[in-house]
């Protein structure tokens, strides 16, 4: 199990009818009763956290934690850590998260961090995850907008013989004008996607709380982890096995998992002599793309 | 802030224990997380910053896995501070008789925050497989019965009786002994203090000289166990896919909930069962550092030949498994049977079932695990036990034992299969046997007359009528 010395966590409902205990099990006293329902991790089907809730699923109940009756951010972030520690050694159970950048603790296993890690500390920017955002959402829209440009191309192409008609004789006309509306979609379409992807921090803060933290990052031998620097205590990693590839942009290294970005690692946290080393180090371990 | 120990007694099922809830614990004694590398699972019993001895697994997700255990470090390297809080425990509740509370609660004061469970038990100088505790886990090996849920114990009670030293083997002073046995001839042994870590197992933190001297004067060696409690109980009348944990266990005991007091039941629920000493990065760095010392003082050959007598780990599981087993019931396992009155008696595997119930009657009755066992090897039809059952008798030196095997050796050859294998063996060792109890009688026989020379030597010179006044005048017997 991972983050298994943080301490337990109690929170109180707001409605003060639910007093619940995260820690090694999951506990729940109900109000007017001294005899608490105790649940191991292992009796939990299903956990669900969402913006502003944590819906725990049990074999007998559903529990909903609402994240506004936990005192403080790092609380918060101490529950969600104990309990993704105990859903990493507890497969049978279900597990999904809104958006984040630091990677889920599920995948994280217990391991000593070597002294010759590399080791940072510091909160991501807005600018570099947007930036980086971007140029991921470039990488990926690539084929998407070279299959929306020809569509486009003839559908505008389609729509002017049906309106203007006389195909043959307005050809010359027809070819340019459904070329131009073609590219034009596509680039509407590119753009409204970047501006959604420059939004991505704001969206992320919403959800994460953790985004405003002081994050540590590590990258060694055994693997690399990004947490939040009040609840790491460096006896976690996430294994290179994990990972499939990693990108280089301009602000930051980006490793992924099934094609979905799993750990971020800003640049500028490094001093810039290192960063080459660096890259040569991830790209030892896995393929640069 | 001070460390608080609230503590009860308790009887439950007839067993009666310490229920203590430490809080704001100092957090020198206890077990942590260290793993070395992804995916790996290693345990480190540590006392104040000296990793004593790691436990880890091959497969981290099996709780049925025992467990390679290695003695890292020794207690002897603690302060003073911990060394004497240790060391009174056992002299003030088992010589002063100051009770189970106020004679624990100094060591309970070095733990970490949390409910422990503290008893007296009879345990078990050995590692479960027949060797000397003080130095069998100088090479990391895995150790039988070191696994976290034990399927011959299930979830029946039993005591963690087999012992992981802590203070290594190089800190062993002979000279000890002599003193040692003549207080237990006086009746004046004291006790240890041990701390279970690990499935059988317990951390023998204070009495190691006294162990020893225990097994060498075939007595008991008895302890005040401290067990975490940190388990928990799921209620069998359940719906299996709707169980509702009900207790809270540690081996010794299950505690029913309700029977816990709201405070108590709420810190076991808070606390985890890891916690970090403030000593974490030193004990880590010792225990990658540490070189393992092997020590050049050698224990009297008969510790071993005793602890090669002692139960061993099967037994003891058996033993603790099996609440009872009836003449009948035997009677059916012998007839080749695995119920008895449409119940099963043990286990619906037979090889299991009788192996289990040779364990059980070999704690619980020596004269009719013999019959029995020797029951089994005249059986032809049971020859699926033959092995196992021979190998067990292999290291008992009984009469009745050397005649079977004399006359299995007898009628067949070493080579005809393994029970003439085996009984041969057994005839070697019956021999080698024979020759260290003759040597041992010749050698008390030579004690017992230079004694008598010598008391006479003292008689003549100071002119003393009889023998038993110049004992009593040598200081050897009170007088009256």
């Amino acid at each position: 199990m991972a983050f298994e010395s943080l301490p337990g966590v109690k929170i109180k409902s707001a409605d003060e009818k639910q007093t619940f205990i995260i820690a090694d099990f999951f506990s729940v006293y109900e109000k007017g009763n001294e005899i608490p329902d105790i649940y191991k991790w292992t009796d939990v089907i299903s956990v669900t956290e969402n913006r502003d809730v944590f819906i725990i699923v049990t074999n007998v109940k559903t529990y909903r934690i609402s994240k506004a009756s936990v005192p403080d951010s790092l609380t918060l972030l101490t529950v969600r850590a104990i309990i993704e520690g105990a859903i990493a050694v507890s497969p049978g159970v279900e597990y999904s998260f809104g958006k984040r950048i630091l990677p889920p603790k599920t995948l994280c296993v217990g391991c000593e961090i070597p002294t010759d890690a590399y080791v940072a500390t510091g909160a991501y920017a807005e600018k570099e995850v947007n930036n980086s955002n971007v140029v991921l959402l470039s990488a990926g829209l690539d084929r998407i907008i070279w299959t929306i440009f020809p569509l486009a191309t003839i559908a505008m192409f389609a729509i002017l013989s049906v309106f203007w008609g006389d195909v043959l004789n307005n050809l010359i006309k027809f070819i340019p004008i459904s070329l131009f509306a073609g590219g034009a979609v596509a680039m509407v379409f590119y753009l409204v996607c970047a501006f959604g992807a420059k939004t991505l921090y704001g969206r992320i803060l919403r959800d994460d709380p953790a985004l405003l933290e002081e994050i540590t990052f590590v990258v060694c031998d055994e693997g690399f982890i990004a947490a939040e620097s009040g609840i790491y205590d460096f006896s976690e990693i996430i294994s290179w096995n994990e990972s499939a590839y990693f990108i280089e942009t301009n602000h930051v290294y980006i490793v992924f998992k099934n094609k979905k970005a799993v750990f971020w690692l800003p640049k500028r946290l490094f001093p810039k002599d290192k960063h080459s080393e660096l890259s040569d180090f991830i790209a030892d371990r896995l393929q640069q793309r | 802030m001070n460390t608080v120990v609230v503590s009860s007694t308790m009887n439950i099922d007839g067993r009666e224990f310490l229920l203590a809830d430490v809080s704001r614990g100092m957090g020198q004694v206890g077990v942590l997380k260290s793993n070395s590398a992804p995916g790996s699972d290693t345990d480190v019993f540590y006392v104040e910053s000296e990793p004593v001895f790691s436990m880890s697994k091959h497969n981290a997700f099996d709780p049925a896995a025992d467990k390679l255990i290695a003695q890292v470090s020794g207690i002897e390297k603690c302060s003073d501070y911990v060394k004497t809080r240790l060391s009174v425990v056992g002299d003030n509740f088992f010589l002063f008789n100051q009770g189970l509370a106020r004679s624990v609660t100094p060591v309970l004061e070095l733990l970490t925050e949390g409910l422990y469970v503290v008893h007296e038990s009879k345990m078990i100088p050995s590692d479960g497989a027949g060797n000397f505790f003080w130095n069998a886990y100088n090479i990391r090996h895995e150790v039988a019965g070191s696994a976290d849920k034990n399927s011959v114990i299930g979830d029946a009670n039993f005591s963690p009786c087999f012992l992981i030293p802590c203070e290594q083997a190089a800190s062993y002073q002979p000279k000890k002994m002599s003193v040692l046995s003549e207080k237990i001839e006086k009746g004046k042994i004291s006790g240890g203090v041990a701390y279970h870590v690990t499935g059988m197992f317990s951390a023998l933190l204070d009495g190691h000289h006294t162990a020893t001297a225990c097994l060498l004067n075939d007595k008991d060696f008895k302890c005040l166990v401290i067990e975490p409690l940190n388990d928990v109980v799921y209620d069998s009348e359940e719906n299996p896919g709707k169980k509702k944990i009900i207790a809270l266990s540690c081996p010794f005991v299950k505690i029913p909930i309700g029977d816990l007091p709201e405070n108590m039941l709420e810190r076991f629920l808070v606390t985890r069962k890891y916690a970090r000493p403030a000593t974490y990065g030193e004990i880590k760095s010792k225990a990658a550092k540490s070189v393992k010392t092997t020590s050049k003082r050698a224990f009297p050959a008969a510790v071993y030949e005793k602890a090669a007598q002692l139960p061993d780990c099967a037994m003891a599981e058996s033993a603790a498994g099996v609440n009872n087993l009836s003449e009948e019931q035997l009677g059916a396992l012998l007839a080749g049977e695995v119920k008895y009155d449409d119940k099963i008696i043990i286990s619906s595997n037979y090889y299991s079932s009788v192996t289990t119930a040779c364990n059980y009657l070999q704690t619980a009755n020596f004269a009719r695990f013999l019959t029995f066992a020797l029951d089994i090897m005249r059986n032809e039809g049971l020859s699926a036990a033959h092995k196992y059952v021979a190998e067990r008798l292999l290291n008992i030196m009984h009469p009745s034992v050397h005649e079977y095997f004399a006359s299995v050796a007898a009628e067949k050859g070493e080579t005809d299969g393994f029970v003439p294998e085996i009984a041969h063996k057994y005839i070697k060792r019956w021999e080698e046997h024979r020759e260290i109890k003759r040597h041992e009688e010749e050698a008390e026989m030579h004690a017992r007359k230079k004694r008598h020379e010598t008391l006479q030597a003292v008689s003549e010179t100071r002119g003393i009528a009889t023998l038993e006044a110049a004992v009593r005048d040598i200081g050897n017997i009170p007088k009256k």
